[in-house]
């Protein structure tokens, strides 16, 4: 599903941060260098939206973890399990009260007046409760989880588009008219030929081709200078908004994606394996003493083949969004030295170039490493 | 959530991080084996309770936090525009050159077919 997302999202613009910085400078510092980021950078863009997307799957692979008891809990009295009800909203108050220093909002207060309902409603066990908040978590997903990412990707289209049009501007390619200008020489040549043929006249070709090298001259440097002008202007005004969204982004995969969803998720994963292995050790075929090595080899199988890969699988994640978090990084540098040299008129010297291409190597190469990691876990 | 400002943003993210914190003490208390199933099954629900408003919590702050800065964004947007303007104009002159080109060869067969007519 993740490949699947990231090849729609692939199919769209997305560009190779910082490539502008590479053919900017009038040659290549180092041509195996260029050929090494441009097929990393094609690479990881395919992998972007891998983590804007885990957002939403990471809620919904939560919500599956919802534990629903192998043996049935004791069962409970209309008045014990109303005292129970209590017991838990006054908690829930309680806690929330404490964090906020205020009354929580009527926004609260109705989940928690709905939630009780629910519950009172209920006239059956809490093992029927965790089945149907397994059904409202996915649903509450949806709902809740299912904006960020996109919006994440939106902004992340914003500043790949933009660094894609800093490199078409900064390319050589662009300001080339030379092979207008050669086709205009051919074709002038023909009618120079007619002409002379026709009315018996000398033939101007080489005065009119030096003419039209000196035309591609001046118009080459009018456009460098204008180039020179717009990047000298765009850059520097750009760089506080990059850094601004930027980091924006890096403090929501962090503070959103790393510390709340995988965490999450981390919690439930675990207390899913915890409550299925004490369920197993408590069971009655266990207490009616049955075999040891079976019960063993049970517990080492739940452990190894699936709870272990499971948080691996997080694991990864999370260094995925570490690496992510320092190609931005890269990013933000990259532009604001940039910024800086633009900002005084100059051009990025070779050397500079240089240096930005090996960090932003190291960052992309990192990025795609760890992005390869998650996407052979979602295949198997 | 609906005193948010954007500006406390982190403070919003300290306050999932607690809730995440407290879910995680419940989990420990529902782990001694003093607790019967009744406890238990409380202090689990709580945990998922509290996990969830965490969850709520960040993703609003997130989207708030992402939200203000569309100003940033709508800059960069500006941005792009005036080198898509710059990189039209270029695209412009190439084509006008082009199409100086192209009349030429139209003239010149309108000239080889003279010869013909004489």
């Amino acid at each position: 599903m993740i490949k699947q997302m990231s090849r729609n999202f692939a199919s769209r613009v997305i560009a190779i941060p910082l490539m502008f910085i590479v053919i900017s400078c009038g040659s290549d510092p180092n041509l195996q260098k260029v050929r090494e980021f441009s097929e990393n950078a094609n690479r990881a863009k395919v992998s972007l939206p891998v983590i804007a997307n885990d957002i939403y799957l990471s809620c919904l692979r939560e919500a599956r973890y919802r534990t629903v008891s192998i043996l049935p809990p004791d069962m409970l009295s209309p008045i014990e399990k109303r005292e129970a009800i209590d017991k838990k909203i006054n908690d829930l108050k309680k806690e929330i009260l404490e964090l906020s220093g205020a009354d929580p909002s009527s926004k609260l207060s109705n989940q928690i007046r709905k939630l009780r309902l629910k519950l009172e409603s209920d006239g059956e066990t809490f093992q029927i409760i965790d089945l149907q908040s397994r059904i409202e978590a996915q649903k509450k997903c949806e709902k809740e989880s299912s904006t960020l990412g996109p919006k994440m990707i939106t902004g992340s289209l914003v500043i790949i588009l933009y660094m894609e049009k800093l490199g078409s501007i900064a390319s050589e390619k662009l300001i080339n008219f030379d092979s207008q200008f050669n086709e205009l020489k051919a074709k002038t040549g023909d009618l120079q030929g007619e002409l002379t043929a026709i009315f018996n006249t000398p033939n101007e070709e080489t005065a009119v081709n030096a003419g039209l090298d000196i035309a591609n001259f001046i118009l080459t440097a009018v456009f460098d200078g204008k180039r020179r002008e717009t990047l000298s202007e765009v850059i520097p005004l750009a760089n506080p908004r990059l850094k601004n969204y930027a980091s924006g982004l890096q403090k929501v995969i962090k503070r959103v994606y790393v510390d709340q969803y995988l965490r999450r998720e981390e919690s439930s994963l675990d207390n899913y394996f915890i409550d299925y292995i004490e369920d197993i050790l408590d069971s009655k075929a266990r207490k009616e003493g049955n075999s040891v090595i079976a019960l063993a080899n049970t517990l080492i199988s739940l452990d190894q083949d699936r709870w272990n890969p499971r948080k691996d699988e997080i694991q990864q994640r999370r260094s995925l969004a570490n690496s992510y978090i320092a190609l931005l990084q890269t990013i933000i540098d990259g532009h604001e030295e940039l910024a800086v040299i633009y900002g005084k008129g100059e051009e990025p010297s070779k050397q500079v170039v240089e240096n930005l291409l090996d960090k932003s190597n190291v960052s992309l190469k990192e990025y795609i490493k760890r992005s390869d990691e998650v996407s052979q876990n979602s295949q198997q | 959530m609906a005193n948010f400002d954007v500006k406390d943003v982190d403070l919003w993210f300290e306050y999932s991080d607690l809730l995440q914190d407290l879910a995680d003490v419940c989990d420990k208390l529902r782990r001694r084996g003093s607790l019967n199933t009744q406890e238990k099954e409380i202090l689990k629900f709580l945990a998922e309770q509290l996990r969830g408003y965490a969850i709520t919590w960040a993703t609003t702050a997130g989207e708030k936090l992402l939200g203000s800065l569309d100003l940033d964004l709508i800059a960069l947007k500006v941005g792009i525009a005036k080198l898509e303007a710059l990189e039209a104009e270029i695209s412009d002159v190439k084509a006008f050159i082009s199409g100086v080109a192209e009349v030429i060869g139209l003239v010149t067969n309108i000239f080889k077919l003279i010869p013909s007519f004489l």
